[in-house]
């Protein structure tokens, strides 16, 4: 796994996609979901703690997630993220566009 | 001199909140995210720098605020515009009912037949010393339904966080 850690730009347009993916395998929790894309992307990303929760604040102003309070096992309250059907919808189209971008980057490295 | 975890949780919590630009239950969501940060922390760590160690990682007040901010400009403007809202409707829908908590006392009063003369002079002579009455007894109710003061603040932060019901709700005023 390479060094170089990526822009702060392209790590906020990552984010999107990256908190739609992993929620799109299951409800989560914050902090779990922080651990699950640092492990995912093999410590390559990593966000710092708390920006993750405006990018979930905003993807639950667009309807894209739902979030609901429920009490965990410690007995804390604690805030679980779902997607919407939306949320999904719009993950398929992430998904194009990044694949799109993917493929061209690759042809043009082959190319040289 | 130990570490009060307690008083510097409560301190961060402020140091959050009176910037005003996050509500009680992102400010709680955050303190969750605190609390596991630094459990894992403790593994290393002294109980007190574990505390701080978690609490720069999770982000400063400055740093949060600005954040939050980022995803919604007009999110101080919504939250004055609540309250605005809010202490609005208070003022219009504060004399009916008082006066409905007043005839009611009337009528509780009126069924003890040593005192039923006070009913007519509670009613009579309904203000102001009736509405400081019914202001006690209002506040009596509040205390003991444990309403104040995080459940008003809760009320407040989710009329922020959901801005269709509140906007309902200073409709139904305005109508009344």
């Amino acid at each position: 796994m390479t060094n170089v850690l990526p822009s702060k730009e392209l790590v906020a347009a990552s984010s999107r996609p990256l908190v739609l993916a992993v929620l799109a395998r299951g409800e989560d929790y914050g902090y779990a979901l922080l651990r699950e894309v640092e492990r995912l992307s093999g410590g390559a990303l990593s966000w710092q703690e708390g920006m993750l929760y405006p990018v979930l604040h905003r993807l639950e102003r667009e309807g894209l997630i739902a979030s609901t309070w429920r009490v965990a096992e410690t007995g804390r309250r604690r805030k679980y993220y779902a997607i919407t059907k939306r949320g999904q919808e719009a993950l398929a189209a992430e998904r194009a566009t990044w694949e799109a971008v993917s493929a061209t980057l690759r042809n043009a490295w082959g190319a040289t | 001199m130990s570490f009060d975890r307690a008083a510097a949780a409560r301190h961060w919590r402020i140091s959050i909140l009176s910037r005003g630009g996050l509500t009680v239950g992102e400010v709680d969501e955050l303190e969750d995210h605190l609390e596991q940060v630094e459990e894992r922390l403790l593994e290393h760590l002294q109980p007190e720098e574990a505390f701080w160690v978690a609490a720069h990682r999770v982000g400063t007040p400055e740093v949060l605020t600005r954040e939050f901010a980022l995803v919604r400009p007009n999110f101080g403007w919504e939250l004055r515009a609540q309250w605005a809202l809010i202490g609005l409707l208070a003022s219009w829908l504060w004399v009916p009912l008082a006066r409905a908590m007043l005839n009611l006392l009337a009528a509780i009063v009126a069924q003890i037949p040593p005192v039923a003369g006070v009913a007519a002079v509670v009613v009579l002579y309904g203000s102001p010393l009736a509405y400081v009455l019914a202001l006690v007894l209002a506040v009596v109710v509040v205390r003991r339904l444990g309403a104040l003061p995080t459940g008003i603040d809760r009320a407040v932060e989710y009329l922020a966080a959901n801005p269709r019901p509140g906007l309902l709700l200073a409709a139904v005023g305005v109508v009344a």
